[in-house]
Formats: structure tokens, sequence, C-alpha cells
């Protein structure tokens, strides 16, 4: 038998194989985040990070700022680390404490700056507890959750903008 | 001992969730928001009730809409249409029971084709299905998918899993490699196919003309001979034969073009970063796109001796089944699972489905060819990688008992002799050397007695037997 050099048409024994036609591989999911639980911890952790330099406080000895410095790092990382774990709890409850000892109750841009980025961490930690890190997320699947949290810090900024403006504080 | 290639391995879960269960996201809401507004208003301080305001009407907001019930989603994988070796496949992931759901994060598989590390996570509320392209093994019994779930209702305030599902397993018949069929010297047996006979009869091949006769059929008259003699002369032309083929897999040990474990501190730290850096751009990658699985081999993947045994075997049988021959399949160290003499395009469905599970044998024996239940006017194919004197002396008593025997060789050595150059063990290169020394000499062995040795690696081989078939009989 010598070697077939004719054009084959396709039969049953060319199932499978290098010399099968071009196969059209399938986009399924347009409206992907690649690497969505990854960008939710980005996020997190940029959130985290401004929440901290919000809160920071300049103090008065050196000692003071290294361990605030520790104090913030450690807790950021563990939010980052655990975002299930009580670590966010224990980075807002921080933040409450320290707006209630050491905050002026006025209205200004750290309280407003406050508003928006404490709802955004609680917000990003939920959600990343219950993405894995890896994986491509559905926009859509975090929609609702963004709708929500503008609706309500939205109403929150502007119930604080209306007050200054009737002069409650 | 290399363990058998194709299979993975989807880690399990530590404490698979039963039910719906309230998050630290609720916990951390709800105390937030009560500590924000009773310190606001215990102190008097309207700047700190502020800061709870927005988590009181997030939770409001995310509880009003409607919460899962009693039932836990369902997950379900299937491939969406056929399954092929080394090329893109699609898994859709079903998924059921999503009512009040905002998101499910499904375990999918990736596109290099590792079932369990790839996570898609989808928008809940109704049933859904997620389809994803992943790349199938180049052959065998292969773990696509494992979607095991976990949901989280309305802004993750409660969850339900780690859920696990139904594993998705599919046989992965290998690719069929095209080759150019047997040029087999002339035979004695069958009476239709491809190849030559030593018999006259109707055929391609010219043995003469001889006068015509009543009875001859007019096409095969002479003319150009008549034009000289002004005499009728007809074709004299020998039959076209088919075969039968047995292909004898030799599947002992299984021979993978590795390198061993680093020696010094230094190759294993060279290592560890090779591999960190590798994750690490993998991770970035993953942040910018979803990867899609590449078309064909991947040339990083080694080929073991059985994935090269496997492949020649496929190539063969879909070559000589389409030239019209009879083919089976003996497995060696394993003999009562072999296939018997078919042909047609169902009999190759039936070996390739055969040949996806062949595994290496945990037995380092081989039946005396006498046991192989041999046909005595089939051609033996033996696939072997020849590395010990056992395949050497099977092939021998094999042609000893006048089976025409055609030695396939399965060893990846040009893979092994590159790997060498990349072992961190000095010694390594000399092993490989040994090795093939001793295998040349084994195959010169088998050369000297005629035997047709030919060699797989490159995926295809030279065809033309005739002339070491030939010179085996000038022997006798």
């Amino acid at each position: 038998m010598s070697a077939d050099q004719q054009p084959r048409e396709r039969s049953a024994y060319d199932l499978a194989g290098s010399h099968l036609e071009e196969f059209e591989t399938p986009t399924v999911n347009r409206a992907v985040l690649p690497g969505g639980g990854s960008w939710l911890r980005i996020m997190l952790a940029l959130t985290t990070a401004l929440t901290m330099v919000v809160l920071w406080k300049e103090p008065e000895i050196e000692t003071q700022v290294w361990m605030q410095l520790f104090l913030m790092v450690g807790v950021g990382l563990w939010v980052l680390m655990r975002p299930g774990s009580a670590a966010s709890a224990v980075l807002l409850v921080g933040a409450l404490t320290a707006r209630v000892f050491l905050g002026h109750p006025q209205l200004d841009g750290s309280l407003i700056a406050l508003v928006v980025l404490l709802p955004l961490v609680h917000q990003l930690a939920a959600l990343s507890a219950v993405v894995p890190l890896r994986s491509n997320v559905q926009w859509a699947a975090l929609m609702p959750t963004g709708l929500r949290y503008f609706g309500a810090v939205s109403a929150t900024v502007l119930g604080l903008i209306l007050s200054q403006l009737f002069g409650w504080w | 001992m290399i363990p058998p290639p194709p299979v993975f391995a989807v880690p399990r879960a530590r404490t698979p969730g039963r039910g719906w269960r309230p998050t630290a996201a609720l916990y951390r809401g709800v105390a937030f928001a009560t500590l924000g507004l009773g310190l606001g208003i215990a102190f008097g301080r309207a700047d700190i009730a502020v800061l709870g305001i927005p988590f009181a009407l997030g939770l409001i907001l995310a509880l009003s809409v409607r919460q899962p019930g009693e039932q836990l989603p369902v997950a379900s994988a299937r491939p969406d249409g056929a399954v092929f070796g080394d090329r893109p496949a699609v898994v859709a992931n079903d998924v059921s029971g999503l009512e009040g759901v905002q998101l499910v994060s499904l375990r999918t598989p990736e596109a290099s084709g590792d079932p369990a590390q790839g996570w898609t996570t989808m928008t809940g509320g109704r049933d859904g299905t997620v389809d994803v392209v992943t790349k199938a093994a180049a052959w065998g019994s292969m773990l696509l998918a494992r979607p095991d779930l976990l949901a989280a209702s309305s802004d993750g305030l409660f969850m339900a899993g780690p859920l696990l599902s139904e594993e998705l397993r599919v046989i992965v018949p290998p690719s069929v490699e095209k080759v150019n069929g047997f040029d087999l010297p002339p035979i004695l047996g069958g009476w239709a196919g491809e190849h030559r006979s030593r018999r006259p009869g109707t055929g391609g091949d010219l043995i003469d003309l001889r006068e015509f006769a009543p009875g001859d059929r007019l096409r095969s008259i002479h003319w150009r001979a008549y034009a000289r003699h002004q005499k009728l002369f007809v074709r004299r032309t020998q039959s076209d034969a088919d075969t039968e083929f047995v292909l004898c897999l030799d599947t002992r040990y299984e021979i993978l073009p590795k390198t061993r474990d680093p020696l010094t501190d230094w190759q294993r730290y060279r290592s560890t970063t090779s591999r960190t850096v590798g994750r690490l751009r993998r991770f970035f990658s993953g942040l910018v796109r979803v990867a899609a699985p590449t078309d064909g081999p991947d040339p990083e993947v080694p080929r073991s001796s059985i994935d090269l045994t496997v492949a020649a075997a496929t190539a063969i049988t879909a070559t000589q089944l389409k030239a019209g021959d009879r083919v089976g399949v003996l497995d060696l160290s394993a003999i009562r699972r072999h296939i018997r003499m078919g042909s047609g395009s169902r009999h190759l469905q039936r070996i390739r489905h055969q040949l996806a599970q062949v595994q290496v044998s945990r037995q380092r024996w081989m039946p005396k060819p006498e046991l192989w239940g041999l046909p005595s006017s089939a051609v033996v194919v033996m696939l072997s990688p020849m590395i010990d004197d056992i395949a050497l002396q099977a092939a021998t008593d094999a042609a000893g008992r006048g089976h025409q025997l055609i030695v396939v060789d399965t060893l990846p050595a040009r893979a092994l002799l590159d790997v060498t150059v990349r072992d961190p063990h000095p010694q390594a290169k000399k092993e490989v050397q040994l090795l093939l020394a001793e295998r040349v000499v084994r195959l010169d062995r088998l050369r000297a007695k005629g035997i047709a040795v030919l060699t797989w690696e490159g995926g295809q081989f030279a065809t033309d037997l005739s002339a070491s078939m030939k010179m085996r009989r000038l022997r006798r």
C-alpha cells in the first residue's frame, strides 16, 4: 500500500487528531470580570488603606507613630487575608472608637470620607468572603450589592449635605 | 513507577456546609449600625450616629429583597459536545435552586485542564448554566469537572456551602494521528485489500502478459502489445490482498522524560523561584483576561512511553482499518483484555475506547508468544520501549514462530536525552546513555534477524518494510 496522496474526505476514521478542521473556541462568558475575586481584594486593600489614612492622627511621640503604623498594617493585612473573619469588624469598630475619642463633632471631609469608606470596606469584605480569590466574576453578580451600597451611601451623604444647608450642624 | 497520566484530583472541601447560615457580614452590619447609632445617641454625637446610618440602610435594603428558602442550590456538569484529546472542550455547568441567591461561585475547570483550580462566580435569581472552556487530556480516563459551589444571598449576609457536586468523568479516546500504511511485501492472505499478493488475480501489479483466451475480460487486453504483434494479449496481475494485524502493547514500564528533585540548596532555590514566578505570572495575567485553552498538545508536557505506545497503536489501527485490513489489540501485560480482530469504523471506536484505558501494568512479566493466541497469518506489530531483554526475547520468539513481525520502538529517547541536560543529578546523562546503548544493541539484534524496527517518537515512521523483510526471506 502506498502513501495516500489524494485529498481525503472527512470520514469516521478522522474522528479526532491533528488533521481535524480548526476548532472554533466558543466565548461564553462575555460580561465577566477576569480574576474578579482578586480585584475585590485589591479594592478592599485600597479602601482599607484609605480608611487608615483618613483615621491617621499625627502623634507627638515617635513611638506612637510606629505603634499606630503597626496596628494599621496588621489589621489591614488581617482584613485582606481573612475577609470573612472578625478582622473587618475590628477595623470598623476601631474606626468608630477613634472617631468617638479623637474626632470632633462636626461635619468635615473626614466624616464624609468615613461615611463612604466604612460601608465600602464592609461590603467588599462581605463579597470577598464568598468569592474565591481566583474566581472570574460575572458583573451582574456584583451589581445588586453595588446599587444598594450606592443607594445607602448617597442617601446618607445627601442627608448630611441637606442638614448642613439647614444649619443643623 | 510513574502514576497514570491524565487523571486529576480535586481537593475535598474541609467542612462542607449544611444549609443556609448567617455570615460575619450580617453580624458585622447589625453590630456596627447598632453601635454607631447607640454611641451617637449616648454621647450626643451626630457624627457618630451618621456613621451607622449607611449600614442600617444597607441592611434594610439587603434584607428587604427575596431571601433564599430551605432549598440549597444544586450544580451538575456535562460536556457540551464531543471531547477530543488535547483539544478545547466545553463543560456546561447547570445550576438550579437559585431563588433568592445573589451570587454563586462554582468550581470550574481551568483552561489548562485542571478541574480544581478555576472558579466562576455567576449571578443568581434563576436557574442558569455557566459554560467553561477547558482542555481535555491527550487520552485516558479524565476527571473533567466537579462543580462544587458556594452560594450567597444578598450582600453576602447568608451563605450556603461549600456544597460538593458529582464528578464529571469522561473517557478521552486517543487522537488519530495521520500515518502512511505499512508497505508490506507480497502476502498470501485475503482477497480484497490494498496489499500486494503473491497470487495471480485481479489487482494492480503487473506480472506479465499472456495470450488472450476465451473468457478473458476485454478490459484486460494489452492494446500496445496487440499493435506490436498483431495478436491479443492480456495482462496478468497480482491479486490485491488484505491481512490481519495484531497490535501487541508492552505496558510493563512507563518511561517519562522528567527531571528529578534538586540536590543542592541553590538548585532548590532556583526551582522554587521559577515556580513562584510562574504562579505570579499566571495570577497577574488572570487579572486582565480569562485564560483560553491552547489547541493541540502542550510542548511543555512530556510524553511517556505509554503515551507514544497508545498514539502509535491508534494511528496504525486507523490507517490499516481504512485500508481494509482487520486489526486486533493485545495488551501483553493483561492478555485477557484483548480486542478480537475486526474491521470498520465501529471497530476503530472500540479500539480507541480500549486504548484510552491502557495503564502501566504492575506486573513486570510477559507471557510467552505461544500464549498470545496469534492467528498464523497475522502481521504482529509489537509496540514496546524495548528497555529489557524480556521484550527482545518475546519479539524473537514471535518472529521465530513464523509471524511477520514489526517492532515499533516507543521510547521517547530524544526527550530523555534533552531532559538530562536539565537534570540536577550529574550521573543522569550517563544513566540515560547506558540505557540507550543497551537498547541499540537489542534493536540491532532484532534487525539482524530481519525484523523491521520502526521508531515512533517523531510521530511518523518509515513504512516501507519490504527491504527488511526481504532480507529475512533471503536468510531462510
